[in-house]
């Protein structure tokens, strides 16, 4: 007879669950709530009763702390036990400080080298300070030596100039120049070159005036030409002319040397450059003004002593 | 004829040489006494002006003689040296225009010529205000040229002219710039000055309105003057010298 999968699986299920129902049957009656519970008997008799309690327990503390060394060591002595009561500030027992002592002396070296860096930093603060001041001074100098060019050294009586002019050169590389040597430079190079560039100036100035002057003589004696004729026609000498007309010509010349100066004078604290300007160059300046008020006159002159007196007539 | 004053004779100009030469005086004759005021009137180019020049010893004559006061000063050449000092002492000069000095006062205008004669500044100064208060401008010794009117300058002018008490005043259109009022009464100072200091004057003139107060009239034509008397003296005030003041 076949029988069809499915029945065997179903009779293949049965026959597992089966004996699984079985064991726990069994399990079940045998130890499990329905087994039998075994009972004493006894006889019941008549006595009286003492009240009385028996246990065994164990006892906690409420209150659990924790203690501890602040450091680490082996613990010589222990004064306390368990369960003994202690008080606050008691000593519980003792640490055998087995390596303290080194690592005291090796805190003490770590502190020591600690204190030699700190001392060191503040030595290198100091120098940094000074090193900033010694910075400052020499960027205050240094703009200082930006607008003056030069700075002047006056040594102490019985210093060597040559000498410190040396040391100096050695130390900053500048250029040092000792007395001797800046008189030297300042009249063979710079004084000389102004001196060039104002008597160039000067020069021009001068013969810029003289053709002024001489442009306004000539034209104050051509308006008065016919008057000329009239001083000549009427007998006047050529020299009392000519004289005339260079009085004119230096009276131009007081009137402008007159201005000029008060007008150098009062100004010239006002202008960037200074030109020192002595008596001496005065009376040369008032010299020079003459002489190009005469020289510019001849012109005027010339003409004038030209001047036919029969001009004046007709 | 005068023994002084101004006497010309026969006096030539020419410009040029050879063809081309003009003939400016041909052959003048002419004679002004002491104090006596004449006119010399003419065209253009009728030779007043090289007249003028000629008697002002500005220019050289061609030829002819020329007496200033009692000084022959030209017969056939310059018979004086110094025609600058002639000019200055024997011949006074009145301009059509004044010609004063502008940077001087009037005194100092006037004072001039006698101190180029070497005369001291203050009796040349003395002089010239002895001048002023003759031609009544004493009031404005002090005054520059510019500040006096123009018939005032050429009083001024006039006393320059005689400062040096000259034989001869040659006087170029004196009246010319001045109103009819002002240019007779310049005449009329004229006219009193030549009588007070005994001074031949020749006037130079185109106005009509002086002509008539000459006395004497010399009408210059190509080169020779004609003289013309003139009288009767027109109705003029002015025609008659006024008393000197």
């Amino acid at each position: 007879m076949k029988i069809p999968p499915n029945t065997r699986r179903v009779l293949l299920i049965i026959a597992i669950l089966l004996p699984l129902a079985g064991l726990f049957l069994f399990t079940a009656v045998r130890t499990g709530p329905l087994a039998p519970v075994p009972v004493t008997l006894a006889e019941v008799e008549n006595q009286a009763l003492t009240p009385a309690l028996f246990g065994i327990g164990t006892v906690e503390a409420r209150y659990r702390f924790k203690i501890g060394p602040t450091r680490t060591g082996r613990l010589a002595t222990l004064t306390v036990d368990v369960g003994d009561a202690v008080k606050k500030g008691q000593q519980l027992g003792t640490l055998d400080p087995v390596d303290l002592d080194a690592r005291i002396a090796s805190q003490q070296s770590s502190l020591d080298a600690l204190e030699s860096h700190v001392s060191m930093a503040r030595s290198r603060v100091a120098e940094a300070k000074a090193q900033q001041n010694y910075a400052a001074n020499q960027l205050s100098r240094y703009r200082e030596l930006l607008r003056s060019n030069a700075v002047l050294i006056r040594l102490a009586p019985g210093t060597d100039p040559d000498a410190t002019a040396d040391a100096i050169r050695r130390w900053k590389r500048l250029q040092v120049y000792t007395r001797a040597e800046m008189e030297q430079i300042l009249i063979g190079k710079l004084i000389a070159t102004s001196a060039r560039q104002i008597g160039l100036f000067l020069i021009i100035l001068a013969i810029v005036s003289a053709a002024i002057v001489a442009f306004i003589i000539y034209t104050m004696t051509m308006a008065k030409i016919r008057e000329i004729a009239v001083l000549k026609l009427i007998g006047t000498r050529n020299r009392t002319i000519a004289a005339m007309i260079l009085q004119q010509a230096l009276g131009l010349g007081l009137i402008g040397f007159a201005v000029g100066k008060i007008i150098a004078t009062a100004w010239a604290p006002y202008f960037p450059k200074y030109v020192l300007l002595v008596p001496g160059d005065t009376v040369r300046g008032f010299i020079a003004v003459l002489v190009i008020c005469t020289l510019a006159s001849l012109l005027a002159i010339r003409i004038a002593l030209k001047v036919d007196p029969a001009e004046a007539i007709g | 004829m005068q023994p002084y004053g101004i006497t010309i004779e026969n006096l030539r100009k020419r410009y040029g040489d050879g063809p081309t030469a003009v003939e400016a005086l041909k052959g003048v004759d002419m004679h002004v006494a002491p104090g006596e005021v004449v006119g010399l009137i003419g065209p253009s180019g009728s030779g007043k002006s090289t007249l003028l020049k000629a008697l002002g010893a500005v220019i050289e004559p061609t030829a002819g003689r020329m007496t200033l006061g009692d000084r022959v000063i030209y017969d056939d050449g310059w018979k004086v040296r110094d025609l600058r000092a002639l000019r200055r002492d024997l011949i006074g000069f009145v301009f059509q225009a004044p010609h004063l000095i502008p940077f001087l006062d009037i005194t100092d205008n006037v004072a001039l010529l006698p101190m180029l004669a070497g005369v001291s500044k203050r009796e040349s100064r003395q002089r010239a205000l002895a001048l002023f208060e003759t031609l009544d401008i004493a009031h404005r010794a002090t005054a520059m040229p510019a500040q006096l009117s123009g018939g005032e300058q050429q009083r001024v002018a006039i006393a320059r002219a005689l400062v040096n008490r000259p034989p001869v005043i040659l006087a170029d259109e004196p009246t010319a710039p001045l109103d009819s009022e002002r240019a007779i009464a310049v005449i009329t100072t004229l006219n009193e000055m030549a009588r007070r200091f005994d001074t031949a004057v020749i006037v130079v003139t185109h106005d009509e309105k002086i002509i008539p107060t000459f006395r004497r009239l010399y009408q210059i034509r190509d080169g020779r003057p004609l003289e013309q008397e003139i009288t009767p003296h027109p109705p003029n005030s002015a025609a008659e010298p006024a008393a000197p003041r």
